[in-house]
């Protein structure tokens, strides 16, 4: 999966229109990620990955870019 | 300030029974005849406060096939009713009023704070409906609660207090504090939960009160371990020389009161082992 396709699918995941994150976006700014969106986005990445993201790592989490760092090993440029 | 119903059901499954509504994530495999695990969450909590471990304990160990989790919202809490049972012993009796309705039979049970001494409640009246149990800095097994900071929650107005009552549930201000403050005020100031929530604490407290101070580990009991963050100063964890040898108390170091969050690696790993 590259960085373009794993946007996509957080954007399908939090609800936005197709091609709305960038990556830059700070996560405190999007209505839609809260509590039950880092539950979808720890479920989406263990399906896609087969991998459970560290609650730990996932709170120190600023913007859309950090949690790509997240599964950098499994998202290419 | 109130939350859209939109949002608040999003996730969920949302169950009519006696005393229901009920609400609850119900995540996981429920035909593979794996025990379901039930999460219970504390005073001022709800489903969602378990977003850093409900996927991790589906999936379990390396090679399991996985588990049905089902993270309960309590009366008073998330979508499930306003209505708050009689005494704490009644909030045990409707959890299982929930877990009848979700087809859920015998469980393992994990409890946080006032959710471990509901569980303690619920294996009290309702043995044959659980196999092992988690309690993390559970209130009422002789350790103080600390009421008045729970009090302090359903009188939470500001950012500023929500900020702090966040920097005491975690010993220190966790990186997504900012975050989890705004959620709290979201979540507490809503004028619809306040009252219900005061009478819950009402229960919480008159139960803990009426509790002798140590804590009767020769009663029955199913299989159980205590998982406590060491610089939890809202429900201290007891003296592991006051506790039966059978009876294992992690002490988490440098973690307040909320494990689960703080330290969710170490928990998911301490809950997949014991509840294999």
């Amino acid at each position: 999966m590259n960085r373009n396709e794993f946007l996509a699918a957080l954007d399908e995941m939090l609800e936005l229109d197709p091609g709305t994150l960038k990556g830059g976006e700070e996560l405190d700014g999007i209505d839609s990620w809260d509590s039950l969106a880092v539950i979808s986005f720890i479920a989406l990445v263990d399906e896609k990955f087969n991998t459970v993201v560290a609650g730990e790592d996932l709170a120190k989490a600023k913007t859309v870019d950090d949690l790509l760092a997240l599964v950098s090993d499994h998202v290419t440029a | 300030m109130e939350i859209e119903p939109e949002r608040l059901l999003a996730g969920r499954r949302v169950l009519r029974f006696a005393g229901g509504p009920g609400a609850a994530v119900d995540r996981g495999p429920q035909d593979n005849g794996g025990v379901p695990l039930v999460l219970i969450h504390g005073f001022g909590g709800d489903a969602l406060s378990w977003q850093f471990n409900i996927q991790a304990l589906v999936k379990g160990a390396a090679g399991s096939p996985g588990r049905r989790v089902l993270a309960v919202d309590l009366p008073g809490h998330g979508a499930s009713t306003l209505d708050i049972p009689a005494g704490l012993g009644g909030v045990a009796d409707w959890v299982v009023r929930l877990m009848d309705a979700v087809g859920v039979g015998r469980a393992d049970i994990v409890g946080h704070s006032m959710g471990g001494r509901v569980s303690l409640l619920l294996a009290e009246r309702h043995p044959d409906r659980v196999r092992r149990m988690s309690l993390i800095a559970c209130a009422g097994v002789g350790s103080r609660v600390d009421a008045g900071f729970l009090q302090a929650l359903c009188t939470l107005e500001t950012l500023d207090q929500a900020r702090g009552l966040i920097d005491r549930l975690f010993a220190g201000a966790p990186p997504n504090r900012e975050a989890l403050a705004r959620a709290f005020l979201l979540r507490l100031a809503d004028p619809a939960t306040r009252g219900p929530l005061t009478r819950l604490l009402d229960r919480l407290v008159a139960d803990i009160g009426a509790a002798p101070s140590r804590f009767d580990w020769t009663q029955p009991l199913p299989p159980l371990q205590l998982i406590w963050g060491d610089a939890d100063d809202i429900v201290p964890p007891p003296d592991a020389a006051d506790l039966p040898s059978h009876v294992t108390l992690h002490r988490l170091p440098g973690v307040g009161h909320m494990p689960q969050a703080q330290a969710a690696t170490q928990v998911n790993a301490l809950l997949t082992e014991f509840h294999q």
